[in-house]
Formats: C-alpha cells, sequence, structure tokens
C-alpha cells in the first residue's frame, strides 16, 4: 500500500491518480468541505450556543455554579440523568441485536426482491410520524390493546397485564422508532463488505461461523458505530415516547429541560443542557479511540 | 432460520401501522381496536380544516428541501472526515453531531436567538435552515460509515482497466455510498416531517407544519383525525421511495 | 449514477435559490403591520379551543373595530420568553394559565394591563395586574360510564384517594397544579385553609395511592384513557371531559371539589399593537363574548354578568350554579406565581423517587 503513495509524490495530476486520492490533496476543494460544514453548524448553532453556555454559569449575582452543583447533587437531576443515560443504553443494545440479523440477510440475500422487500418492511412504519407511532403503541398495549387480547386469546395469560406507563412501554416504542436508523447504518455499510471476502474466508478453510467473526463482524464496526452512534444520541433526546406512554419513573432529561424553560429557568435548562452534551462528547471520544482508525482513509 | 427471525421482526415492525390506518376509518372518537364501525367523518374533519391540509403540503416541501441541503452538507462533512488529514478530527465530529444532542427545546430557544434579527422566522427558508441543520448530523454519521468501506484501490484497479480518474469515481466509488446516500436523505426527511419543538420556535403564524398541529391538538381533542394525517404522510413518502425505486431499476 | 449527482446539484441550487429569494423578501409577520394601527397578533392554544374564540370574539371584533387578527397557534411559554429576551416580540395579546402569568408578570415578561381601557369587571381573583383573566376550567373528578355510573363513582377527594372502597387504576395529571390541592382536600383540609399548599401533607396523601395512578400530560388524554377503560377514574379537565362526553365517548364527570383553574390573557413586553391588544382584552371579556365562547366551548367564565346570561342547563354543565361553586374552589394564583417552580421540582422528585 505505501509504495503507491510515494509513486505518486510528485505529480498529483499525473495520469492514473484516482480522483479521491486527488480530492485530498487539492488545497482549495479540501478546506471546502471541512469549512462549509462547519461554518454551518457554528453560525446557526454554535454563535448563540456560547450565550447558552454563559447561562449557566450566570446567576442572580454574576458568576455561579450553583445550578451545575445542583444537578450534580440533587437526586431528581441524577436519577434522571441515570435513567436518561439507562434507557439509550437499552435502546441502542435492542436495536443493535435486533437490526444487525435482518440487514446481514437483506444484504446476503441471492435475490434482489428479498433485500427490497426486508428494507420496505422495517422502514415502512418509519414513514409515520413518530406522534403516531406512538399512539398505534398505546393501542397494542393496552390493557384492552392488542398485545392483551392476543395473549389471552392464545390462552397464555387470563387477566390482562398492564403493560402501558411503564419502562417496558417506553422503551419497546422507542426500540421500534429507532430501528430503522440503526438498520440502514448497518444495511449501508455491509453492503460496501466484499461478499468475496467471506468466499474466500471458506475457501481457506474457515467454518461460516469463524468467517463471520473474523471477517464481516469487524468489517461492519463502521455501521455498528455510527448506527449506535444515532440512535443512543436520538434516544437521550426523547421526551414524548417517555411522556405519552411512561410512568411516574421515567422521566427523562429533556422533560425537566422543558419544564424548566417555561418556568424562567433556563439557566438550569442550560447547564442540563451542557452536561448532556459534555457527556456524548465524553462517550465520543472514546470510542473515537476504540474505532477512530476506521475513519481513516483506506490506503 | 434468519429468514424466520426477520420475518418476525417485520411483522412487530408494521404493527403499528397496520394498528393505526384503519382507526382513520372509525366512527369512535377515541382509538380503539379492532375497529368496529367505520365513518368518513375523520376525513371531513382533516379536509375542512385548512390547516391540516396546508400543513401536509408544507409539512413535505420543507423536509425535501431540507434533505437535500442536509444531505450535501452532511456528506461534505463526512467527505473531509474521511479522506482528510486534519488535526482535531474528534472535535470537528463533535461539531457535526452537535445539533442532534443538544436538546432540542434548547436548540429551538438557540435558534430563535439566531433568526429572529435576521427575520428569518415565520419564513420557509427559515424553517428549511433550522430542518437542515437538525439533519446534518445523520448524514454525516451515515455516509461516514458509507466512507469507511470505500477502498481507493478498486478505483485504481478500475483505472487500470481503462477508466477515467472521474469515471472511476462514479463508477466505482459512489455505488458503495448509494445505499449510504439514500439512507442519509431519508433520515434528514423524517426528521424533518417528524420535528416540532425547533418548528414551533422558528415558525409563525403563516408557517405551521403538520406535526404542528398535530402536536397541539393533542391538547385539546386526541382524535382520528390524526390517523387520517399519519395515513396521508404514508401515501405520499411511500409513494415517492416507490417512484425513486421504478426510476431506479429503469436506469440500470 | 451520474443523474443522481446531476439532480442533488440542482436541487441544492434550487434550495439555495429559494433561500435567498425568501430572505430578501422579507419574512412576513414583522415586516407589515408592526406598530401600524390596524393589526393584531393573538395567540391561543388552538384546536377547538380557538376555533370557539374565533367565533365568538376574534370575528366580531375584527368587524366592530376593522383591527385585522392575525391568529397564531399554540400559546407557547418558552416561546414568549424567548421573544422577550430578544427584543424580537411578535405577538401583541395571548392566552396562558393566569398563575404563569401572573409568575411572567413578576419575573417582567409582561405588559401590565391598561385597566383605563379594560373597564370590564370580572371577579377580583381574575383581574390581576399582568393577567385579565379569561375562562375557567375545572380539575375534576371524571369516571368511566361503562363501567360505573354517579352512585359508584367516587364523588369528592376523599373517596378519589380511597383504593379500598373505590379500587381500580386512576389518570392524574403529571404536574403539581391542583393535584396537590386535591390530594389536601382529600387528607380532609379545608377549602379555606388550602392555602399556603401544606405540601408534606399533600405529598403524603398522595404516596397512598400513587401504584393506582396512571400520568396524563396531555388535556386530551384522560377522556382516551377512561374510554378505552385503561383507568377507571381520573383527575380531568372539565371542559375536555365535556366534549368528549358530547361527542360520544363513555365518560362523565362531577363537579364536587372541582378546583378552577383561571386562563386569561397577557400582554408581552414590547407587544409592537400594545394598545389593541388592550382593545381586545376589554372587548373579549365583555359579558356577551364571554357567554357567546361559553357557549361554544365548555369552558366557564370569570365574568358574573357572563354567567348571569346563561340558563340553568348551561351553568350546570359548566360547573358554574350556585350549588356547585359552594363545593369547589379557586386555585390560588399568587400562591403559584410565587412557589411554580419549587413545588414543581418538589414534585417531579416524588414523581422519580
Amino acid at each position: 500500500m505505501e509504495a503507491n503513495r510515494t509513486s505518486f509524490n510528485g505529480d498529483i495530476n499525473a495520469k492514473g491518480v484516482p480522483l479521491s486520492h486527488r480530492i485530498s490533496k487539492l488545497s482549495g476543494l479540501k478546506w471546502a468541505t471541512v469549512a462549509i460544514p462547519l461554518l454551518y453548524i457554528i453560525l446557526t448553532l454554535v454563535v448563540s450556543g456560547f450565550g447558552i453556555i454563559k447561562k449557566s454559569f450566570t446567576g442572580a449575582d454574576g458568576f455561579t455554579l450553583d445550578y451545575y452543583i445542583k444537578i450534580f447533587t440533587e437526586p431528581l437531576y441524577l436519577k434522571v440523568l441515570l435513567n436518561t443515560l439507562l434507557t439509550g443504553v437499552i435502546v441502542t443494545a435492542a436495536c443493535l441485536l435486533l437490526a444487525y440479523p435482518a440487514a446481514y440477510l437483506s444484504v446476503r440475500a441471492k435475490k434482489p426482491i428479498v433485500r427490497r422487500l426486508i428494507t420496505g418492511g422495517i422502514m415502512i412504519p418509519y414513514w409515520m410520524s413518530m406522534l403516531v407511532r406512538i399512539f398505534a403503541w398505546q393501542i397494542i398495549l393496552q390493557s384492552n390493546g392488542v398485545l392483551n387480547q392476543l395473549l389471552m386469546f392464545l390462552h397464555i395469560t387470563e387477566e390482562p397485564i398492564q403493560f402501558l406507563y411503564t419502562t417496558g412501554a417506553v422503551c419497546v416504542s422507542m426500540t421500534h422508532i429507532l430501528l430503522p436508523y440503526m438498520f440502514l447504518s448497518l444495511q449501508s455499510n455491509m453492503e460496501g463488505i466484499d461478499a468475496n471476502l467471506s468466499t474466500a474466508a471458506a475457501v481457506m478453510g474457515a467454518r461460516p461461523a469463524r468467517g463471520f467473526v473474523d471477517v464481516f463482524l469487524p468489517l461492519s464496526v463502521p455501521g455498528i458505530f455510527s448506527g449506535s452512534l444515532m440512535v443512543f444520541v436520538l434516544s437521550l433526546g426523547f421526551y414524548i415516547a417517555p411522556a405519552l406512554l411512561g410512568g411516574a419513573d421515567n422521566m427523562m432529561m429533556s422533560n425537566l429541560i422543558e419544564e424548566n424553560m417555561n418556568n424562567f429557568n433556563s439557566n438550569l435548562a442550560a447547564a442540563m443542557s451542557l452536561e448532556l452534551l459534555v457527556i456524548v462528547f465524553v462517550i465520543l471520544g472514546i470510542a473515537f479511540k476504540f474505532v477512530g482508525n476506521i475513519f481513516v482513509p483506506k490506503k | 432460520m434468519l429468514y424466520v427471525y426477520t420475518i418476525v421482526l417485520i411483522i412487530v415492525m408494521i404493527l403499528p401501522a397496520v394498528v393505526i390506518i384503519p382507526q382513520a376509518f372509525t366512527s369512535l372518537n377515541y382509538f380503539k381496536f379492532p375497529v368496529e364501525d367505520t365513518s368518513f367523518k375523520w376525513f371531513e374533519k382533516f379536509f375542512d380544516n385548512e390547516q391540516w391540509v396546508v400543513g401536509l403540503g408544507r409539512s413535505m416541501m420543507i423536509a425535501v428541501l431540507a434533505a437535500v441541503l442536509a444531505t450535501v452538507i452532511g456528506t461534505m462533512g463526512a467527505l473531509a472526515m474521511n479522506k482528510i488529514n486534519f488535526k482535531g478530527k474528534s472535535v470537528f465530529m463533535s461539531i457535526m453531531i452537535a445539533p442532534m444532542v443538544v436538546p432540542v427545546v434548547v436548540v429551538g430557544a438557540a435558534l430563535y436567538t439566531t433568526f429572529a434579527p435576521i427575520g428569518l422566522t415565520n419564513s420557509i427558508p427559515g424553517l428549511v435552515f433550522a430542518h437542515t441543520l437538525l439533519g446534518i448530523p445523520m448524514v454525516f454519521v451515515t455516509m461516514l460509515s458509507g466512507f469507511a468501506n470505500v477502498n481507493e484501490n478498486l478505483e485504481l484497479a478500475a483505472m487500470s482497466m481503462g477508466s477515467s480518474p472521474v469515471g472511476a469515481f462514479f463508477k466505482v466509488t459512489l455505488p458503495t455510498v448509494k445505499t449510504s446516500l439514500v439512507s442519509s436523505i431519508l433520515f434528514a426527511f423524517v426528521t424533518s416531517l417528524d420535528e416540532v419543538v425547533v418548528t414551533t420556535f422558528v415558525s409563525g403564524a403563516n408557517t405551521k407544519t403538520l406535526t404542528m398541529v398535530m402536536w397541539e391538538n393533542m391538547r385539546t381533542n386526541i382524535d382520528p383525525t390524526l390517523a387520517v394525517a399519519a395515513l396521508f404522510m404514508i401515501i405520499l413518502t411511500l409513494g415517492m421511495y416507490i417512484v425513486k425505486e421504478v426510476v431506479e431499476a429503469r436506469s440500470k | 449514477m451520474r443523474k443522481y449527482r446531476r439532480i442533488l446539484a440542482a436541487a441544492t441550487a434550487v434550495a439555495m435559490t429559494a433561500a435567498l429569494a425568501g430572505c430578501s423578501g422579507g419574512s412576513g409577520s414583522s415586516g407589515s403591520g408592526s406598530g401600524s394601527a390596524g393589526e393584531l397578533v393573538f395567540v391561543d392554544w388552538g384546536g377547538t379551543n380557538t376555533d370557539a374564540r374565533i367565533d365568538a370574539i376574534v370575528k366580531p371584533f375584527e368587524e366592530e373595530t376593522g383591527i385585522h387578527v392575525t391568529v397564531v397557534t399554540p400559546s407557547d411559554y418558552a416561546k414568549l420568553i424567548s421573544m422577550v429576551e430578544n427584543n424580537t416580540t411578535e405577538w401583541d395579546v395571548m392566552n396562558c394559565d393566569a398563575y404563569w402569568g401572573v409568575y411572567a408578570g413578576e419575573e417582567g415578561y409582561l405588559e401590565p394591563m391598561d385597566y383605563d381601557v379594560i373597564t370590564t369587571k370580572i371577579d377580583d381573583a381574575a383581574q390581576l395586574e399582568y393577567v385579565m383573566g379569561a375562562e375557567i376550567y375545572t380539575s375534576v373528578i371524571a369516571y368511566n360510564t361503562d363501567k360505573y355510573t354517579a352512585d359508584t363513582a367516587p364523588s369528592n377527594w376523599e373517596q378519589f384517594f380511597d383504593t379500598t372502597n373505590y379500587p381500580g387504576k386512576r389518570a392524574v395529571w403529571k404536574y403539581p397544579v391542583t393535584v396537590l390541592e386535591a390530594a389536601l382536600m382529600a387528607d380532609g383540609v379545608s377549602k379555606d385553609e388550602l392555602y399556603p399548599l401544606d405540601l408534606d401533607r399533600a405529598f403524603a396523601k398522595l404516596d397512598t395511592i400513587k401504584d393506582s395512578i396512571i400520568w396524563w400530560t396531555k388535556g386530551a388524554e384522560p377522556s382516551q384513557m377512561l374510554s378505552t377503560g385503561e383507568a377507571d377514574y381520573a383527575l380531568a379537565w372539565s371542559g375536555r371531559i365535556a366534549t368528549a362526553k358530547d361527542e360520544g365517548s363513555p365518560v362523565a364527570m362531577t363537579y364536587d371539589g372541582g378546583i378552577m383553574i383561571t386562563a386569561g390573557w397577557v400582554v408581552p413586553k414590547n407587544a409592537p399593537n400594545r394598545e389593541n391588544a388592550m382593545k381586545f382584552i376589554e372587548y373579549a371579556s365583555e359579558a356577551n363574548q364571554q357567554y357567546e365562547f361559553s357557549k361554544r366551548i365548555p369552558y366557564g367564565s370569570t365574568n358574573p354578568e357572563a354567567v348571569a346570561l346563561m340558563d340553568d342547563d348551561l351553568k350546570v354543565a359548566l360547573g358554574q350554579s350556585d350549588d356547585q361553586l359552594s363545593t369547589e374552589i379557586y386555585l390560588d394564583n399568587t400562591y403559584w406565581a410565587e412557589h411554580l417552580s419549587e413545588v414543581e421540582e418538589r414534585f417531579n422528585a416524588w414523581l422519580v423517587g
């Protein structure tokens, strides 16, 4: 691999240099791809974001750490934070475990129609408004809802079980809503995994399971990473599902933050938002250390 | 075995749609399954109230524009991460996904602060910019994983077979990320459609989206008009998806 | 594949052009009309509330004064706060909960009511420095009529909190306002001694039924919960239950011990059409308009003259007959304005606790 690099050291525009490679060397274009997205986000969000950061450190008498002390010591805020993070982890894990096999099947199936059907099936609920999906889960999980009706019909239970307004209801609905994100992330990544590699492994004598673990799985890591990141981060921001389907102990950060924004406590809300942001960045930083090398161009 | 599992999963995924669509036709004013008596009154109610209908059209238009813009910008960011060597990639990535991490109500307030002085509130472009912002992180993350499997050597191989560099890029690299591209557009599109909190801040009297109408109606009346709106949303988006598939199939 | 890139590029170009065109063309609301004599931006909760309001008040107001009213929904507290903080107030008058209005006024986010223009007299408790009371909605006991009748369902708060004689699930508002009052009344506190609220006692009482409670956050949820049987009884808003009942849902309610919440008008600080806003509030508060509004949607009125216009059936339906009023209480806006933040926090802590 390295040999290829050095032979282009001289003339970047030499014939035979791949376009991708050229893009990464062109000075003008290169900085545009970095600058434009950065600028867009910075201008729209970060600039006013500084105001928010400042707010979180400003009290009635100027600079204060009171808000941060509050959210890190009072049980309410710690419990809600823990609940939010825990729900995020559960939902992300569930999405990953559920979506992975289906994504694998959809890219390895022999007939393209199978792939279309699987993808379509998983994606159809995605087209529905999220609000409506949550109502649908209400109808399914109600005491006289679809699930209870089914269980009693099959004589698995005699009495309706209280599914609604529990942590289970929140997790199930969130998993359902977020699964398409995981599925598509995994699928888009898996598509690029050359099927020949698995064949090569088999030819070399590896049993299918071994071939999967040693060859396919590692190559699907970028998809796992981006899918998990998306699902986890999205789940942190959920407020509708816990509000409509959850019980008393399913309060999430977003619910708290919104309440405080309505009650002239935007400083506290700012502190909580920053807390969330920092936590995610820390997690991202750690994850990046482990899998960051997948984002360096392959040579 | 894998097939059985996948089929069961798909059934569970579709279940909510199966459950809620019939509700658009119920004669009751609350949600009950199965639907016993049918009626079209909720359709009447939907069309009667121009807020629903206009909101639907507006939502769709904003979603399309935001999806395209977010995909372009997000892809740029992913390209940068993947192709260019620069310091502080971790920070770059953090900023790119920040709009998704910051709680929506805070994003809403922040955007309002930025947009109001320059008159971007209560305007379609303002909403498009706001939704684009929210869509960028998802596009970024998705395209990133798509590019991760692109092997430059494949392009080299193509060129050694006689293809031009640009041709190799389009024929080899782009198809590999095609699925990621489509996924990105989808994510950004639906994110825009579903978005309600930031929209509340940035929109105004003349720029209500359908989801806003749905959300505010929930304070006063939860009734099957919601299901009617959902039905139309599904039909429209599914329609676009099918058109895309057909166009693609033809061009092969 | 080339097609993709081209389409993408074209679409981006279109989007950018549209954006630029939009930007330069002006954005509408704050452009025309701010400050000119004939405009008003009126903010309400939306849905059937606003439909009734437009019919009974907004349209006649437009006809009578010639002022053009733009209706914006929904009322949004966080957005009003943002507007005032950024000095970009676009709203002239908004309907909100009176206790929040008092709070907002004390925090400096509102214009004081101009009682030179607003001459209509309404209930003393509803005529405040920063808020002019408008309608009343009441937290009441509601129940599922498929399973219960007026005799078998709880008919006062003591019974509502009695899970032994009245077993079953209760749907309760996930908010301390009126819920704490109900708990205290159930524990035997008399109407006059309710405020300031004895929080410890209220939460202790709530603890006794916590396991039987399912929580609702949106006003229209309880009637849904009752109709499907998910909940047997509910602490719900009278207006919502009445409407659901009219539309055929199997629900009913009693006003006994009802806690009346006043909603009212506020004018955000630096509203562009402040004077028109005051005129509107005066018009909306007049007995006739209030009566017309209450006729269309089951909310009570803060204007005693409007109540006098109602026939007995309507009064009973709204919980404003003398008999009913003797058991009901008004929510204390001053108490809640002062303590909303801390009580809300304590309530949340209790919820997750």
